[in-house]
């Protein structure tokens, strides 16, 4: 064999250089990013550009006349006294729920990550209200806060706490604090389920190390927890804080705006302009100021989301065991032996600091620990039991005077007027009730359809972006993906209306499909990037090394591979498109297309008291699917807010 | 089984170079290392061979025909990689069989291949579980099992061993080495562990940012180390250096280390250098730890203050300073001197290596 030495590589550096080979452009990920670029620049994209363009112009409905007036829907709104209270009250709207939903998020995501028996169950049932639909949260919360028939009037009457019901809704802050009160019981869930993905990345051996420095329970929550948190914290409450401000399906569904204007936040003003008043121009132009908003809020999320955590890396950096190469290597072998002179001081004698015994600790901990557990099950369970309980209830003894909380007989009544409405005796199903049924069937199909078409699109992009995000084409067009993720749905009704009148989609559960891909395609571009940056690059390129061409490794290797992740993202976006509220509201109008919400809002719009069971009936199976879904992949979900981290 | 010559292969990401201009050409059936701290670009080299990675410059050629823009599954190789990438929805059989399937073989054929290696690998209770229910070293069993059923071209190995532990690793490694000789296949081993490197190939290719530093067989790159860095890199514990000046007195070397001059035959250094030797000049002095013997009486003695001693069974390590350097040396166990006391090593002097502290080459 040949021998080489020092002076051979010198000979042999001197051959010249290979001619360069030419660099080809790899098209796959491109071309399979591509479809959902498309399609997103169709539903955002246009649609946005569609109510700039709206809100640079005065329209008449009727005539269907534009008149172009510049910047002059913004300024004749922003003035405006109307326009400056709508805005500071979802400001104070926004820091309420915010700061409230991340104290009570805390607290559950830290009570869940102890070990107590019965955590599995209690992880699920937290997430009940956050798999409610927002509508469904609306009509329970609406109820127990009713004026004339309410639990909560019912609870304080039984008790003797009051001798007359109070109107709670019909005071305007306290409309507004309830209003943000069940914003937070639904958003909560949220937060702690992040923040319990955190808590669960979290070495233990931090925690090890600090209880051994002896720092005490709230040392190291603050010195340690808060800290590693932190790029999770902030994430959150930007999240949040969109969420706040794009709100919008409790006050429809509660509030209207009123009493009064107690309540007339930003989306609701824009929503009020565009749809109650027909005056499009303003109404566009006071929805892309919110649009703006969020942007703004959006980009900061990206900015903080994108550079992951440097403690993490720090940790795992300590595992690799690859010799590295020194920059100064005659440097670091000539190293001469280091002597130091320094000395350690002796320290004073060591005195454990004095607390309660530790059985005393015991004790007061556990005792501590299970009150908080039933505080957690009451404020996320009872209102969810409260509304089966209503749905079981006749509608005479729904609507007793004076209220009151002891339930009536069980009946299983309302619940035959709205799935076998024909059978119903003596035709007391009303009109909406009977509607339930196809409410369902639309729910469904949409759902499906919007699943299987988002799964395909947001699988294949998904893919190319988890593999090839690094260049810069790739790269920019992710953040683009991302950025439109955070754009308010509100904003994109207004145009969605007028090009579905236009195309005929109006009132179809094809332009339901169409327009919900506007808000899940993103997402679940999004998870399955996430998912599949988990499975190992080798896999394909073993494949690949076993004689597949790409696509055959893409279709024989990743994609049986991948199945639990096209199951966690198939089933966020089946959750999404089963509670959407907005755009169905808008886009559709008769049972051809409604879907469930839609139904379950056309009883609050007719308010008859006949109609109040079968309204329960319909909310029970319109949040069977969601929460059953949340108690059996809680799991899942957890894993799947990581890498998809958003759920409206 | 096939020849591969690597002809100034380069792989340039951005305006890095993570290989450049390598040279290397392996005849038919040799195992070829090679070996690099982490960002050497060894295991860049071995995507290009794979396919995997495009070169920028230069070609690759597989028994005289160019491959450079084939794709991997046109080019009959196969690879075990540090994570074993074994499909997870697949069982054994299905994996080892996945690449046969390819080929679109008969049943019949693939049925007997994969039993012959799950005969040669000792796999075959395992045939029917997924991925999952095996053990580390059976992974990396059925990994490498998967590999050699395809009977390929070339055999291509990324730190198969690295995620094992280490008595498994020992064993592991024997057997890989068994089967390469078995089967007769061209190989190319990727790996940092320079122990590893040593026992399994007939050549060893040193890697440093990108460049090829020496090529040759493990023996000759430990006694005869064409640099600095093929120097520090190869051999555990590392080689202790020290900055010195030499002379050429009477065709000898002479050269001082701490307190003591050292007389060095002139068959140390390279007839070349001998020439830049005749007036005084700096050198930087190797000598691996395993050369240097407590208490021994040999060509050349060196003395220091002693500051630790390690024992690992049949031998223990002392370290000592040395002209303000540490020096690790070996001794009996039994005869271990004490802490703070003098040592005096011994050492041949046909193991002591020089080099030049400009270009760090060998002298």
């Amino acid at each position: 064999m040949a021998v080489t030495t020092a002076h051979d590589l010198t000979l042999g550096d001197s051959r010249a250089a290979a001619p360069p080979r030419k660099d080809k452009r790899d098209w796959l990920p491109f071309f399979l990013s591509f479809p959902t670029l498309l399609v997103v620049f169709l539903v955002i994209g246009l649609p946005l550009i569609y109510s700039l363009a709206l809100s640079l112009h005065r329209i008449n409905m009727l005539t269907r006349k534009w008149i172009f007036v510049g910047l002059g829907n913004y300024t004749s709104i922003i003035p405006q006294p109307d326009f400056i209270a709508a805005l500071m009250r979802t400001a104070s709207f926004a820091v309420i729920t915010v700061v409230a939903g991340l104290v009570l998020g805390m607290g559950m995501a830290l009570v869940l990550n102890m070990r107590f028996p019965g955590r599995a169950l209690m992880r699920s049932v937290v997430l009940i209200p956050w798999a409610m639909a927002p509508v469904t949260v609306g009509v329970l919360w609406g109820w127990i806060f009713d004026g004339s028939y309410g639990p909560l009037n019912g609870l304080l009457l039984d008790l003797g706490l009051s001798n007359t019901a109070i109107p709670w809704l019909g005071n305007g802050t306290t409309a507004f604090g309830i209003v943000a009160l069940v914003h937070v019981w639904n958003q909560a869930p949220l937060t702690a389920l992040l923040i319990l993905a955190g808590l669960q990345s979290m070495p233990d051996n931090l925690h090890r190390a600090a209880l051994i420095d002896g720092a005490g329970p709230f040392t190291r929550f603050f010195k340690i927890t808060v800290p590693w948190l932190r790029p999770m914290l902030l994430l959150i409450m930007i999240l949040t804080t969109i969420n706040s401000i794009m709100a919008f399906d409790l006050f429809w569904t509660m509030t209207k705006g009123g009493p009064g204007s107690a309540t007339t936040v930003f989306s609701w003003m824009g929503y009020a302009y565009a749809f109650q008043f027909m005056r499009m121009g303003e109404g566009a132009a006071i929805l892309y100021v919110l649009t703006i908003l969020c942007l703004v809020l959006a980009w900061f999320y990206l900015k903080l989301f994108f550079p992951t955590s440097a403690g993490t890396k720090a940790l795992v950096a300590a595992g690799t065991t690859e010799p590295s190469d020194p920059s100064d290597l005659k440097h670091a072998v000539l190293q001469g032996v280091r002597h130091t002179r320094s000395k350690l001081a002796r320290l004073p004698a060591f005195t454990p600091r004095a607390t309660f015994s530790p059985r005393v600790r015991r004790i007061l901990g556990t005792i501590g620990m299970w009150t908080v557990i039933i505080l957690i099950f009451v404020w996320s369970f009872v209102p969810f039991a409260w509304l089966v309980i209503m749905s079981l209830q006749g509608s005479a003894d729904l609507v007793r005077q004076p209220a009151t909380v002891v339930p009536g007989p069980l009946t299983l009544e309302n619940f035959r007027y709205v799935l076998f409405p024909d059978t119903a005796t003596g035709g007391q199903s009303s009109v909406q009730a009977s509607r339930v049924p196809f409410g369902i069937w639309n729910s469904f199909v949409v759902a499906v359809a919007v699943t299987v078409v988002n799964l395909i699109l947001g699988g294949l992009a998904g893919y190319a972006y988890a593999r090839s995000g690094r260049s810069r084409l790739m790269g920019s067009t992710l953040w683009a993906l991302m950025l439109t993720r955070m754009t308010p749905s509100l904003a994109l009704i207004l145009p969605f209306f007028l090009v579905f009148k236009t195309l005929g989609l109006l009132d179809t559960r094809t332009g339901l499909v169409i327009a919900y891909c506007s808000l899940i395609l993103p997402l679940s571009t999004w998870m399955m990037k996430g998912y599949f940056e988990g499975l190992p690059p080798n896999l394909e390129k073993a494949a690949l090394v076993d004689g597949c061409s790409r696509m055959k490794a893409i279709w024989k290797i990743v994609l049986p591979v991948s199945l639990p992740g096209l199951v966690a993202a198939g089933i966020f976006c089946f959750l999404v498109s089963w509670n959407e509220f907005i755009f169905a509201l808008i886009l559709t109008g008769t049972p051809n297309a409604q879907t469930i919400p839609v139904i379950i809002a056309g009883f609050l719009v007719q308010l008859r008291f006949y109609d109040y069971g079968p309204m329960f009936a319909a909310s029970v199976l319109a949040v069977i699917p969601p929460v059953v879904i949340a108690l059996l992949f809680q799991r899942w979900l957890v894993s799947g807010m990581l890498s998809g981290s958003i759920k409206g | 089984m096939a020849s591969v010559t690597l002809d100034r292969l380069t792989k340039q990401f951005g305006s890095v170079a993570a290989v450049s201009a390598l040279d290397i050409t392996l005849p038919d059936g040799e195992f070829l290392t090679l070996l690099g701290p982490s960002g050497c670009g060894k295991s860049t080299a071995l995507g290009c061979i794979a396919g995997l990675e495009k070169p920028s410059a230069g070609s690759i050629l597989f028994d005289g025909v160019d491959v450079t823009e084939r794709d991997p599954h046109q080019r009959n190789i196969a690879m075990v990689f540090q994570d074993y990438a074994l499909y997870p929805h697949m069982t054994v059989r299905d994996n080892i069989a996945f690449g046969l399937r390819q080929q679109r073989l008969d049943e019949g054929t693939i049925t007997r291949q994969i039993d012959a290696a799950a005969d040669m690998l000792d796999l075959g209770a395992l045939m029917d579980r997924k991925p999952v229910a095996l053990s580390g070293g059976q992974r990396q069993r059925v990994a490498v099992g998967r590999a050699v059923v395809r009977n390929p071209a070339v055999l291509l190995m990324d730190e198969p061993l690295s995620n094992l532990d280490a008595s498994l690793r020992v064993k592991t490694r024997t057997e890989i080495k068994r089967l390469q000789r078995e089967i007769g296949t061209t190989a190319v081993f990727v790996t940092h562990d320079q122990e590893e490197a040593m026992v399994l190939s007939d050549r060893v290719a040193v890697m440093r940012a990108g460049k090829l530093q020496q090529i040759g067989p493990p023996m000759e790159v430990y006694r005869k180390p064409a640099n600095l860095f093929v120097a520090s890199f190869i051999g555990s514990p590392a080689m202790n250096f020290f900055e010195v000046e030499v002379g050429l007195e009477d065709g000898v070397i002479r050269c001082r280390v701490g307190d003591s001059v050292l007389s060095l035959p002139a068959s140390v250094v390279e007839d070349v250098s001998l020439g830049s030797l005749r007036g005084r000049r700096s050198a930087i002095l190797g000598i691996r730890p395993t050369d240097l013997m407590a208490n021994a009486v040999r060509d050349l003695t060196l003395e220091g203050l002693v500051f630790l001693v390690e024992p690992i069974g049949p031998v223990s390590y002392v370290d000592a300073e040395i002209g303000g350097q540490s020096v690790k040396g070996l001794c009996e166990p039994d005869e271990a001197p004490a802490l703070g006391q003098r040592v005096q090593f011994g050492a041949p002097a046909a193991r002591v290596h020089l080099f030049d502290p400009a270009s760090e080459q060998r002298l």
